[in-house]
């Protein structure tokens, strides 16, 4: 059974906000809300500067908070591991996006829930998700977590430093921070540590 | 520094609306709650609040219609072909309905008493419960303690006491005074958790100080008032009534903010 994943290498990572185009072309993103964003922080002092770009979306969780509490079902785990929707069902209560730890979620002006699904209509198609295809600097890997050779196992395998966001709620994120630039990993949103790394 | 290219989606999910939603499923929860103590001892008023209960629970499905961005899509009907239990919405409809149909053959004297009785005390206590518990799910929004399973049917039994003293309900008296007491005791060890709890915690208490604090104290005030308004019946109901609105509305509305976004 396939484990989807992504990793995205922030030592590569340049902000240079591509995969966000790309993600709001190809899933037609309504104005004032995002599947996806980047987060460029400044971390240290004079002269020892790192700064994090760091794309945010939905981390396809192990352990989705958001799923448990939908009260009509339609937030679900797909067999390959993401977290989707069936918008026919939601009848827009928001519960998932109370849930969601990482603000991933947001209220399609359709009248029910919208976030990243690692463009699954492409993966369907063999295609990889627009975010990875377009991004200039390769930043992204994306595959099956079960297969040893895919190309997220590969890189998440080689990387030096792993991280995921927020660790300490137990989600178990699908989408893994690799080689952050300062020194004691991934910042939050005040620049300061995250408590304690995946790995 | 941080700065963006595009936001993350922390804007309010739930708006003023919701915050009439959450008052009116109180008076809802609560007076099931009393119909069902009602029809068990065969209070003579069985059947009125029967009725009452019934224009409450439409009142605030009528409240939960206007406010859901799917108002016209109809997938509501969806609560009830799923089974999923561990969502608490999901337990308060079928709290709501469960009381809306018991309330109605009380209401109409129709049907096993007993059985109506059955479903008031499932329905009433699902409906009591579950707006705390829609909330203290959220274990990222550190507003969202626990606590707030016991400080929500607290707070709505404050309310529905309030309501029936104004209606000059001789049994109500008994009760307004150690429910708001309560429910200020619980909103005080509330606030005491959050300045005492983890860094999260008491970041969370910084914002709720910052964004309505002095309005909170006020309603925790006005929750313990009735202990000194007992010869003033009207006072001794309005005020708790206005003190528990105010604080769970605070609750709901300031808890919205997690600390990841910005």
């Amino acid at each position: 059974m396939k484990r989807y994943a992504m990793a995205i290498d922030l030592a590569s990572c340049v902000g240079c906000s591509a995969c966000s185009v790309a993600c709001t072309m190809e899933n037609d993103v309504p104005i004032g809300v995002h599947r996806l964003w980047i987060r460029n922080t400044t971390v240290g002092t004079f002269p020892d500067l790192a700064v994090e770009f760091r794309p945010e979306q939905c981390l396809h969780c192990e352990n989705p908070p958001c799923v448990p509490v939908c009260p009509t079902g339609c937030c679900y785990v797909t067999e390959d591991g993401i977290v989707d929707i069936d918008t026919k069902k939601c009848i827009g209560c928001s519960a998932c996006i109370a849930a969601c730890p990482y603000d991933a979620r947001f209220m399609h002006p359709g009248g029910y829930v919208s976030k990243c699904d690692f463009c699954r209509h492409r993966l369907e198609e063999g295609r990889l998700p627009a975010c990875v295809e377009t991004c200039p600097t390769l930043c992204r890997s994306f595959g099956d977590l079960n297969d040893p050779n895919s190309a997220v196992s590969v890189a998440i395998r080689n990387a030096d430093r792993v991280d995921v966001l927020r660790p300490e709620q137990g989600t178990g994120p699908n989408l893994y921070y690799l080689n952050a630039p300062a020194a004691f990993g991934l910042t939050s949103q005040i620049g300061q540590p995250i408590e304690e790394g995946a790995h | 520094m941080t700065e963006f290219y595009g936001l993350p989606n922390s804007a309010h999910f739930w708006h003023w609306p919701s915050l009439f939603h959450f008052a009116f499923v109180a008076l809802a929860g609560g007076m099931a709650f009393v119909t069902m103590i009602a029809t068990i001892t065969k209070h003579p008023k069985a059947r009125t609040y029967a009725l009452i209960t019934i224009g409450l629970i439409v009142l605030d499905l009528a409240t939960l219609w206007a406010e859901s961005p799917a108002r016209w899509r109809f997938t509501h009907v969806w609560l009830f072909f799923t089974f999923t239990p561990t969502a608490p919405i999901w337990i308060g409809a079928w709290g709501l309905i469960l009381s809306l149909v018991a309330s109605f053959f009380v209401w109409i004297a129709k049907g096993p008493r007993l059985l109506w009785s059955a479903l008031l005390v499932v329905g009433s206590s699902a409906a009591l419960l579950y707006p705390g518990l829609a909330l203290a799910v959220n274990i990222n929004r550190p507003l969202w303690t626990t606590l707030l399973i016991v400080l929500f049917p607290l707070t709505a039994m404050v309310t529905v006491v309030a309501v029936a003293m104004l209606l000059r309900q001789p049994w109500a008296k008994r009760y307004i005074v150690p429910l708001s007491l309560a429910s200020a005791v619980v909103g005080v060890v509330y606030l005491f958790g959050l300045a005492t709890g983890t860094a999260e915690a008491q970041q969370g208490f910084t914002y709720l100080w910052s964004h309505g604090g002095p309005l909170f104290l006020v309603g925790l005030v006005l929750l313990a008032a009735p202990a000194f308004l007992r010869r003033l019946p009207i006072l001794a109901a309005v005020v708790p009534f206005l003190g528990a609105t105010v604080v769970r509305s605070l609750i709901v509305d300031i808890g919205q903010h997690q600390f990841f976004g910005f």
